[in-house]
């Protein structure tokens, strides 16, 4: 049974319980560089959070750097009931969440976004071949995504690419982990089906 | 539901992912790894989960995060700090300043105004109110005799009255009589003095 997090790129942090605690405390007493190293250790899982929400890369950082911003507003409040990582995921998802609600009511149309996704294909002189397939596969991988709800894509990208368990997915997207659990099902059994010819490869 | 020995395919493929993860129980653990055992069909769907968790973290975009602390950071330090944190530098200033003087001062400080709201008319009026009741229960047994009878006689006056009426004949005509009124409660409670015999 392989650990998603074996080879994930973006890795749990590690991180000594005592020196976290430390960082924490300066960081409540108004100590910005105390809580720029925690920005350092978690800014990847947390734009992780809310890319698994928004699915877009410009919006994901702008809403990390502000989940960042309002857990340096509430720090005094967090009292280690849980985990200071499962505190600012919360956040995350909630401004996540949130934007994606407003987001709704206002859709607009980004000429950015056209922009990177122009980046994104290979371009037809500098690219190997394989560089090309890759870049496919992955168009491929985003479209199948887009496929799913926003619940069932935030749950099976927080499981497979963040490694969050069941608890802390439960935790940050405030369901019940009987919701988690069937939730990750839909996704996988949903992938499987549109990506069988990839996964045969 | 927990699988049997002899689970059926639709029986373990709600929980096939969920084995993936670590994340069942352990008797359920065992059930579906006995199942996967026999089940070909059951085995290829779990590589499908797999290979498309693969897949998702090889096309996850990891993000240029360069300069990202330093602009949180930047951004935090435009902010005004919290007023706890305020509070707080300031207090240290002053003890910088002026040393253990200044925590001795506010020591002081409070002392005074403790003082000063133990010694309002509302404090007196609270220990004065203590010590009648005192002198009441001390009273020698005669004087208690004779407070009894007035009151008794009071009451008797009063009977057939309004309870308000009864208080204030009571309070008028006997002073050792205590009377104490809760009116939001409703409730209100009378201290008559020991009858002797």
């Amino acid at each position: 049974m392989p650990d998603p997090r074996a080879s994930n790129p973006l890795q749990k942090p590690s991180r000594q319980d005592g020196d976290e605690a430390e960082l924490i405390e300066r960081a409540k007493t108004g100590d910005t560089r105390a809580f720029g190293i925690l920005v350092e250790r978690y800014q990847r899982r947390v734009f992780g959070v809310a890319m698994a929400v928004v699915h877009n890369q410009e919006d994901a950082l702008e809403l990390a750097q502000e989940t960042f911003v309002r857990a340096y507003q509430n720090v005094g409040k967090f009292e280690s009931r849980s985990s200071f990582s499962t505190w600012l995921y919360r956040i995350a998802a909630n401004i996540a969440i949130d934007f994606r609600r407003s987001e709704r009511r206002h859709p607009t149309m980004r000429g950015e976004e056209a922009e990177t996704e122009i980046q994104r294909l290979p371009s037809k002189l500098g690219d190997s071949f394989k560089e090309a397939q890759r870049s496919e596969m992955a168009q491929r991988i985003r479209d199948a995504l887009e496929q799913l709800t926003p619940e069932h894509r935030a749950a099976i990208l927080l499981r497979e690419v963040e490694g969050l368990s069941y608890d802390e997915i439960s935790d940050v997207l405030q369901c019940p982990r009987g919701t988690v659990m069937s939730r990750l099902h839909y996704a996988r059994n949903h992938l499987r089906q549109i990506l069988k010819d990839l996964a045969e490869d | 539901m927990v699988p049997g020995p002899m689970a059926q395919c639709d029986d373990i493929a709600p929980l096939l992912g969920t084995f993936e993860d670590g994340e069942l129980p352990p008797h359920e653990m065992q059930a579906v790894a006995r199942h996967l055992a026999s089940c070909t069909n059951c085995e290829a769907v779990l590589a499908g989960y797999s290979s498309v968790g693969q897949m998702l973290r090889d096309a996850a975009l990891a993000p240029a995060l360069d300069g990202f602390a330093m602009g949180v950071q930047a951004r935090i330090e435009q902010m005004r700090p919290p007023l706890r944190v305020r509070a707080g530098r300031w207090f240290e200033t002053q003890r910088e300043r002026f040393g253990n003087g200044v925590a001795m001062a506010f020591a002081m400080a409070a002392a005074a105004i403790l003082t000063v709201v133990i010694t309002t008319p509302f404090a007196r009026n609270m220990i004065g109110a203590g010590n009648h009741v005192t002198q009441i229960a001390v009273r020698d047994a005669r004087s208690l005799a004779r407070a009894t009878a007035k009151s008794s006689s009071a009451i008797a006056s009063a009977a057939g009255g309004e309870p308000s009426t009864i208080i204030s004949k009571l309070e008028t005509s006997n002073p050792d009589v205590a009377v104490w009124s809760e009116p939001s409660q409703d409730t209100t409670v009378i201290w008559l003095p020991d009858q002797q015999p």
